[in-house]
């Protein structure tokens, strides 16, 4: 079994465990009494991990519906591609490129260089979605941002396949709504809002409170700094297209480590 | 061309991306390299993202605030002490309003 299949069958396997020990061990006792149901609990999960999130995204939707109404664009197809696309760099590149009158090719370029990253986080999600039914496999990578990519993994308790369907769905549609209102409210009143506020650190704020604990050993300490070094020198590259470098970056120092480690 | 039709691909490729990694590039099947380089791909990711939520904003590093720093490390403090998200983000935004409120950091 492969290094990372290995990391997320113990996962797996620990979550079933989390999951068999819940049930009752004496046989007198009500089945129900003990045994918290795993399947609504995903969803109690998902509520309590999203609204940190939420704060976090509301910036966000807000500067995309601003950069629709700015950039002129038909404000119903701009609305609309916040559904179609879900993916809020992507999008503001769309929404940029468009505006300034790229081509077909120039756009899906450059989506595809800053989706990039999802590749990465779908195959490690990858497990996850393998023993799901065909509508979930084939519509609910349409979720897959930072922001759930994130927050799935890093929980051990999703072993279950309806759980983490569960999970999946309440984590998605939370954010979703929180991002289409957003985008709502930035195209509506974008321009009468403030430029700075300290919400615009929720992100950042959120996604260090997400490295942090991962810093567990020296081998992602040191591919986090290399990592996060090249995200800044790569800064100035347009249309994030510095992101993808940067993880891709991250990954080579993680590869020549787990060699040397072999 | 058509600012829909332009959408609609944009859409329909991030689509086809996030397919191919969830289902048809699942972790054993890729090359032995790949998978090693996946073991510490959340720190990575992580990383690149909090830098870009740092310094990815119109005025790039030089917009960056002092109090801001402060509330994600504050922020980073909540999460290892306590490994609360909402707790590291709620601590942040307050930290780094009440230092521009007091100071204009």
């Amino acid at each position: 079994m492969t290094a990372v299949a290995t990391i997320r069958g113990r996962s797996r396997v620990t979550a079933d465990e989390t999951v068999g020990s819940a049930a009752p061990s004496d046989p007198v006792a009500p089945a129900t009494a003990a045994a918290p149901d795993p399947i609504a609990s995903a969803t109690a999960a998902a509520i309590r991990d999203a609204l940190p999130v939420t704060v976090g995204i509301v910036p966000f939707g807000l500067v995309v519906g601003l950069t629709i109404r700015e950039l002129g664009l038909p404000l119903g197809t701009g609305y609309l591609s916040s559904l179609l696309i879900f993916a809020g760099s992507a999008q503001l590149a769309v929404l940029t490129l468009v505006g300034g009158g790229a081509g077909l090719v120039a756009v899906l370029t450059t989506v595809a260089v800053v989706n990039a990253r999802l590749l990465v986080y779908g195959a490690l999600l990858a497990p996850s979605f393998r023993d799901q039914p065909g509508w979930f496999r084939w519509l609910a990578p349409h979720l897959l941002i930072d922001q759930t990519y994130a927050l799935a993994s890093a929980r051990h308790d999703l072993g279950r396949p309806a759980r983490f369907r569960r999970y999946w769905c309440a984590l998605g549609a939370i954010l979703g709504t929180a991002w289409m209102v957003a985008v709502a409210v930035g195209v509506l009143v974008g321009p009468a809002l403030p430029a700075a506020s300290p919400l615009e650190l929720a992100s950042a704020a959120l996604f260090v409170a997400m490295l942090v604990p991962r810093l567990a050993d020296v081998p992602s300490v040191v591919v986090a700094t290399v990592a996060g070094a090249v995200a800044a020198v790569t800064l100035p590259l347009p249309s994030g297209a510095g992101l993808p470098v940067a993880i891709v970056a991250g990954l080579v120092v993680s590869a020549l480590l787990g060699r040397e480690v072999a | 061309m058509s600012f829909l039709v332009v959408v609609a691909a944009a859409a329909a490729l991030t689509w086809g991306i996030r397919v191919t990694g969830t289902i048809l590039l699942p972790p054993e099947r890729l090359p032995g390299t790949v998978q090693r380089a996946l073991v510490h791909a959340g720190p990575a990711v992580m990383a690149v993202l909090a830098v870009r939520a740092v310094l990815g904003g119109p005025h790039g590093v030089a917009g960056v605030r002092l109090g801001d720093l402060v509330g994600l490390a504050v922020a980073a403090g909540v999460a290892r002490r306590w490994g609360h998200l909402g707790a590291a983000v709620v601590s942040a935004i307050a930290v780094a309003a009440v230092l521009r409120l007091a100071v204009g950091a």
